[in-house]
């Protein structure tokens, strides 16, 4: 369960790293963010990235493994998702970011 | 000089990676499917017959059957089975050094298999060994892998620009752009990946090609520098005086106490029988990242616990973490299907590399009507090594159910079904209308695939529905990854279908955008 939770939380990180950036954030919104914005979504992608490290760091050495694999296949459904469907982008990301919490206290609970 | 210097790099990009590409794309073809070996055996032998027995079960059985075929044997190699992979595996080589194996099943001590077929150690040992004799094969693959490296860090730099583009793929696009968009999203987003499994790729085989300290320092005597890293079984020449081998299953518990939380993989023996025997109990290669679990070593002759092997050097440790992570036995059934897909994007990396330097070639050259030897040369091995591999891989696959049972040296012509069908492809190329050999050999690679749980069905006892209901997840697992397979290589040919202009891919070339011309090399 925890792996889904390094997991979610890789995928959110990167979707808010990548609204974070200009020209994704005028696919997926139509317009450039406003500079707080830009900053909130960049820091909170960071922000997760992080979290998602130490929660792999938690599990042990095959959790980091699997963090730096996973780095890149939420990488690369990002990338489908936004050449594909840019609208859905968002909404998944909080989807993302919401499984990433219900896995976390579904590990903490078991 | 900023710029010079990127030129540079891409033009080395450009070359190594074509020189390099077309073995590159075999070995992580080949390489993807071998982290998958014992469920590729396990399918390739559908008539397998294996009893689950414990693990003292299956060292008593060892035990008693060793002593009884191979009693005077130089030495003996017990591996134990495990969850995915149930048989018995045995070797040992006599005293005039000929080695002899047997695959067994644990519980009958029967041979678990009738159908002779090489199974996943086929992809395996062509991964590195490239099907070429002793030491040549791993000689080229290393080579290839240094070049890999090479390739990779002037990609870094020859497609910087995505790193400030990250996450932009736009299939849209005229072909090239999404082409090159394509090649750096999937060699930029698994670049991890690829830098990590590239370097261990190269320390695996260190040895053979950076013997210069080994032999500065040990001379002709290799094997003192194995016996000093520690970690090998230690096997000692007959001494000529015979005393009984103690039954193994002891030993075994008592090893196992140093690693209780996981299982026994191999058991050595050296000089059974003798009073030079040397018992060596490994810990299985799944419960580590690095590729060396503990040993024990216990005095063959009395039972004596002789020395445990758990903690390597820093450098020993380093090296045998690398080779862990390169063949990934430690991972769970989740990371396993990581480690695939990942190499199935590095594989779509180097095929999207080739196919990007056909086209800037052909588009540079549209306006001489025909082109020259050389584009046309890596337009046929492109498709040759792209294409025609899956379509040999079907050809192992087919000829695997399609061949009698009891073929004489079936295993072998199993393989030439596979380069047979590999060569054909590249005749193929070379002989066929280049706008639609993509085409043909995709969309037939792709009907192969689709079929390969319908030609199991008609030939064995099992099928596609069945082991879905039944929960058998290694058959269910391996022919839905071939329907996967198939429906990948159909939309790959449905992408690069002829639209109504001469050739397939230069049709949907348009005008590169100026800042596509500043990238090009």
């Amino acid at each position: 369960m925890i792996q889904l939770a390094v997991l979610f939380s890789s995928y959110a990180a990167f979707t808010a790293l990548c609204l974070g950036m200009d020209g994704h954030h005028r696919e997926v919104f139509g317009r450039a963010p406003a500079p707080g914005r830009k900053r909130l979504l960049r820091g909170a992608g960071w922000a997760l990235l992080l979290a998602s490290l130490l929660l792999a760091i938690a599990i042990g050495a095959q959790g980091v493994v699997a963090w730096a694999v996973m780095l890149t296949l939420s990488t690369v459904l990002l990338v489908l998702l936004l050449a594909y469907w840019p609208r859905r982008v968002a909404p998944l990301g909080w989807l993302g970011l919401a499984c990433a919490g219900l896995a976390l206290v579904a590990s903490v609970w078991s | 000089m900023k710029d010079g210097f990127r030129q540079r790099m891409a033009w080395l990009h450009t070359w190594a990676g074509l020189v390099a590409g077309w073995l590159l794309f075999a070995m992580f073809v080949t390489g993807t499917l071998a982290v998958f070996r014992p469920e590729i055996n396990q399918w390739m032998r559908p008539d397998q017959a294996v009893t689950r027995v414990s693990e003292g079960e299956a060292i008593d059985a060892a035990d008693r059957y060793l002593r009884q075929h191979a009693a005077d044997a130089a030495r003996w190699f017990i591996r134990l089975p495990n969850p995915r992979d149930g048989v018995l595996e045995m070797y040992w080589a006599t005293r005039d050094g000929e080695w002899h194996d047997a695959l067994l099943d644990p519980g009958t001590l029967r041979p678990s298999v009738q159908r002779a077929t090489l199974g996943g150690e086929f992809f395996y040992r062509f991964h590195f060994e490239l099907q070429m004799p002793y030491p040549w094969g791993r000689w080229l693959a290393s080579f290839a892998a240094m070049v890999m490296l090479v390739v990779l860090v002037s990609g870094i730099v020859t497609h910087r620009r995505f790193f400030k583009d990250f996450f932009t793929f736009r299939p849209r696009k005229a072909a090239q752009r999404a082409w090159l968009d394509a090649h750096n999203a999937l060699g930029v987003l698994a670049l991890p990946f690829h830098l990590v499994i590239t370097l261990s790729g190269v320390i695996t085989l260190m040895a053979l090609t950076m013997p210069a300290a080994l032999d500065a320092r040990y001379g002709a005597d290799s094997d003192a520098f194995y016996r000093e890293r520690g970690g090998e079984p230690p096997v000692l020449p007959r001494s000529g005086v015979d005393r009984p081998l103690p039954s193994l299953r002891p030993l075994a518990e008592a090893a196992r106490r140093h690693w209780p939380d996981s299982a026994i993989g191999t058991i050595v023996v050296g000089a059974p029988g003798d009073a030079n025997a040397r018992v060596t109990v490994l810990q299985a290669d799944n419960a580590q990242l690095r590729i060396r679990g503990a040993a024990v070593v216990f005095d063959g002759a009395t039972g004596r616990l002789l020395d445990v092997m758990n903690a390597p050097r820093a450098a020993a440790l380093t090296h045998d973490v690398l080779y862990g992570l390169h063949t990934a036995r430690f991972a769970g059934g989740g990371l396993r299907w990581l480690y695939f897909l990942c190499g199935v994007l590095g594989s779509l990396m180097i095929a999207s590399g080739l196919v990007l330097w056909a086209i800037k070639r052909r588009q540079r050259e549209t306006k001489a009507s025909r082109p020259t030897f050389g584009t046309r040369l890596v337009e046929v091995l492109n498709v040759a090594a792209v294409a025609g591999l899956p379509l040999a891989i079907a050809a192992f696959f087919w000829s695997n159910r399609l061949l009698p049972v009891g073929l004489a040296d079936r295993a072998q012509v199993e393989v030439w079904c596979f380069f047979g069908a590999w060569a054909l492809s590249g005749v193929h190329a070379a002989c066929a209308r280049p706008r639609t050999v993509w085409l043909v050999q995709l969309r037939l690679g792709a009907a192969a695939f689709a079929l390969l749980p319908l030609l199991s069905a008609l030939t064995t006892r099992q099928n596609l529905f069945q082991a879905i209901m039944r929960g058998q997840g290694v058959e269910a697992g391996f022919e839905l990854a071939a329907l996967a397979f198939a429906a990948m290589l159909a939309w790959s040919a449905h992408k690069l279908r002829p639209a109504r202009a001469p050739t397939a891919i230069a049709t949907r070339i348009e005008p590169a955008p100026r800042t596509l011309r500043e990238e090009a090399p």
